[in-house]
């Protein structure tokens, strides 16, 4: 009867532990493979490569020899099968694109924002003139980064080949000549298992 | 029957019975369409939430697919987005589970086991290919009503996938089933022989379709938002995959020449244009006025029909055993335009004309079900018998009376399928003056009526999506 005992409640702390949610610290960059989606492993894999690429590109360290140009990032065309945030990779690019110091950058999306506070620095009355922010100092962007995102699925019963491309150009807004540009192409196949729940 | 037979039999039974756990949220024993009927009555009198929250409390039961997909769409009609987006959002990834599964699953085992002693029903709902195609296609509604277009974009790219996914598996499996099917020619030539009077009928509207996954309203919205992303070409290509399946609505006639001639095709332009003569003269007199948008009209009509269940007597060693299958016995109705008009202007603008008849679909790939349903039955009715032989022979009438009783009790169809969607789909395509135009609506066949503002943007396309519940008109308009 003891021993019985002993079973059932062994049975039940096995049970418990298998329940209790398990958190832990991993490292950002560690290779994700969860499922084929979209994931960070591939968001590291394209900026890393973009970024590199850009920044060893000759005609751009030439560029970038005695000043650092002005960028100001468009949009990434999600034209893949996922709701994919194209913002959070051009973020990543930009930010190291900059840290590297080679460029500078506009922000487009903060426009509004900008021109709020140059409203209400100069023309609401409570800010000091003299450190008020002047209009008209901004810097033009000398080049634009712009790119696509595409993806090619197929799937049968047991094996699903996800295939991303993502490229990535940099136009020079005065000439419109595309100076640079770099795809990284990434491809996953994930397969069903055997045997499962 | 063995000792070792009938204690398989009994574990089986029991099985079956735990893995119906709750059973008040299945549709083991009360069929699925009693269950919807009066929740489907409730939306045609607007009695929105009250359905919402009697689905809610199916969000994680076995047919969580099926009741998700009810939920998202009532609350499409209702026009609450938020909602309708997260029920639609957890059926994608729900289905996406289940596509995802282990191959050999012990909870698929279960279900597939239970069914040799209960019926069909206890297999999770995996929902149609027809179904999984519409389901893409209205999250895509609910980005563009948020305005995302890219996300839209998305959707349409994965109901397209679907759709081509459908195609080639489709092909396979049919196959597959007839083989089975074939191997037991004997038994089940007379349970066909008996299905075919009752299917017959069927056939006239399944035959206005050539598959049941494949459907022009789906490739129309794809190509409209591929136009909305400024991709012309993608465009034209499902424009033409639309036309394809609806040769004859004339908006699409009109839509695919311009779009030829917009892309210089001029090999196509001039096949489409000798196809369809009466559109090249319209379209080579009417010059577009600079200073209009495009209006687009999306009318679904009506609720698609509820399968019901029929019971053909299948030959066994001890006598006929009633099997149940489902069928459809609606007949395909005459088209039933709705009517659009602007009576500040004194101007009929037109009629809706079909591009999709959603109960061909569900008939269709209810046929395509066949080989497959028929050879579980046997098994099925197999078990059965054994069940009843053995309980006659160890406890007389009494144990025949009980097993009878049973068999009356769990012979039931299956008659599960989404049971909101349109009955069917037209549409509308115009061109307006760019601003605000006061619409009058009405669809003589029901008396319904609504008036509706719209606003145009030069160059721009608003979407007009109708929905017609009963006598009601639902309108959402999107102006890109």
């Amino acid at each position: 009867m003891y021993g019985f005992k002993k079973l059932i409640w062994s049975l039940c702390i096995a049970m418990g532990a298998g329940c209790a949610t398990n958190v832990k610290y991993e490292d950002a960059t560690k290779v994700e493979t969860t499922t084929a989606d979209f994931g960070s492993t591939d968001l590291q894999q394209i900026a890393n490569k973009m970024v590199d690429s850009l920044l060893s590109f000759p005609p751009m360290i030439q560029a970038t020899n005695e000043r650092s140009p002005v960028i100001f990032v468009d949009t990434i065309k999600n034209k893949t099968l996922e709701h994919i945030d194209t913002e959070s990779i051009t973020d990543s690019i930009r930010t190291k694109i900059l840290r590297s110091g080679k460029f500078r950058f506009v922000d487009m999306t903060k426009v509004n924002a900008v021109k709020k506070q140059f409203e209400f620095q100069n023309e609401s009355g409570t800010v000091d003139r003299a450190t008020a922010a002047a209009f008209g100092r901004h810097i033009g962007a000398e080049y634009m980064l712009y790119g696509n995102f595409a993806s090619i699925v197929k799937k049968t019963d047991t094996v699903k080949d996800v295939y991303y491309k993502f490229t990535l150009n940099l136009m020079e807004l005065e000439t419109g000549i595309i100076e640079w540009a770099d795809e990284k192409e990434i491809r996953k196949i994930a397969k069903r298992s055997w045997f499962g729940w | 029957m063995s000792d070792r037979l009938r204690r398989f039999f009994f574990s089986g039974l029991a099985v079956s019975v735990l893995s119906v756990t709750g059973c008040s949220t299945s549709s083991v024993f009360t069929s699925y369409t009693a269950t919807m009927s009066p929740l489907i009555d409730g939306v045609k009198a607007r009695k929105f939430d009250y359905a919402l929250k009697a689905l809610n409390k199916y969000r994680n039961s076995n047919d969580k697919i099926l009741y998700l997909l009810e939920r998202g769409r009532i609350a499409q009609i209702k026009d609450d987005i938020e909602v309708s987006m997260m029920d639609y959002a957890a059926t994608i990834k729900a289905v996406r589970d289940r596509e995802e599964k282990a191959i050999i699953s012990v909870s698929d085992v279960g279900a597939q086991t239970s069914t040799f002693f209960t019926n069909d029903n206890t297999i999770p709902y995996q929902g149609d290919g027809y179904e999984k195609v519409f389901l893409y296609q209205f999250q895509a509604f609910n980005y563009l009503a948020k305005k995302d277009i890219e996300g839209a974009g998305v959707e349409v790219r994965r109901a397209n996938l679907e759709q081509h996914l459908a195609l080639e598996m489709h092909e396979k499996e049919v196959r597959k089933a007839e083989e089975k099917a074939r191997q037991k020619s004997i038994e089940t030539e007379q349970a066909y022989a008996n299905l075919n009077a009752a299917y017959r009928t069927m056939d006239d509207i399944a035959g206005k379709v050539k598959n049941s996954f494949q459907n022009a309203y789906t490739f129309y919205l794809s190509g409209i938002v591929y136009e909305l992303l400024n991709q012309p070409n993608d465009a034209y290509i499902d424009y033409k995959k639309a036309i394809e399946i609806f040769p004859d609505n004339t908006y699409l006639q009109r839509d695919i020449i311009r779009m030829a001639k917009e892309l210089g095709m001029n090999q196509e332009l001039n096949e489409y244009t000798s196809r369809y003569a009466a559109i090249r003269a319209e379209v080579a007199n009417g010059g577009v006025d600079t200073n209009t948008g495009e209006l687009i009209v999306l009318f679904e009509n009506g609720f698609v029909p509820q399968k019901r269940e029929i019971k053909v007597p299948i030959p066994t060693p001890n006598g006929f055993l009633a099997v149940a299958f489902p069928v459809y016995t609606a007949k395909l109705p005459d088209v039933e335009p709705l009517a659009l008009s602007e009576p500040d202007r004194k101007d009929a603008l037109g009629e809706t004309e079909p591009l999709c008849y959603v109960q061909s679909l569900a008939v269709k790939s209810l046929k395509e079900k066949v080989p497959g349903m028929v050879v579980r039955h046997l098994l099925r009715s197999a078990a059965k018998t054994a069940f009843q032989y053995q309980a006659k022979d160890s406890a007389g009438i009494a144990g025949t009376i009980l097993s009878s009783l049973y068999n009356i009790i769990s012979e039931r169809a299956d008659l599960r399928s989404w049971l909101t969607l349109p009955r069917d789909v037209q549409i509308m395509r115009n061109h307006l003056s760019a601003g605000i135009h006061h619409l009058h609506l009405e669809h003589k066949a029901s008396g319904a009526f609504s008036d509706v503002d719209v606003s145009v943007n030069q160059h721009g396309k608003t979407i007009l999506r109708v929905i017609r519940t009963g006598s009601v008109l639902y309108t959402t308009a999107i102006t890109f």
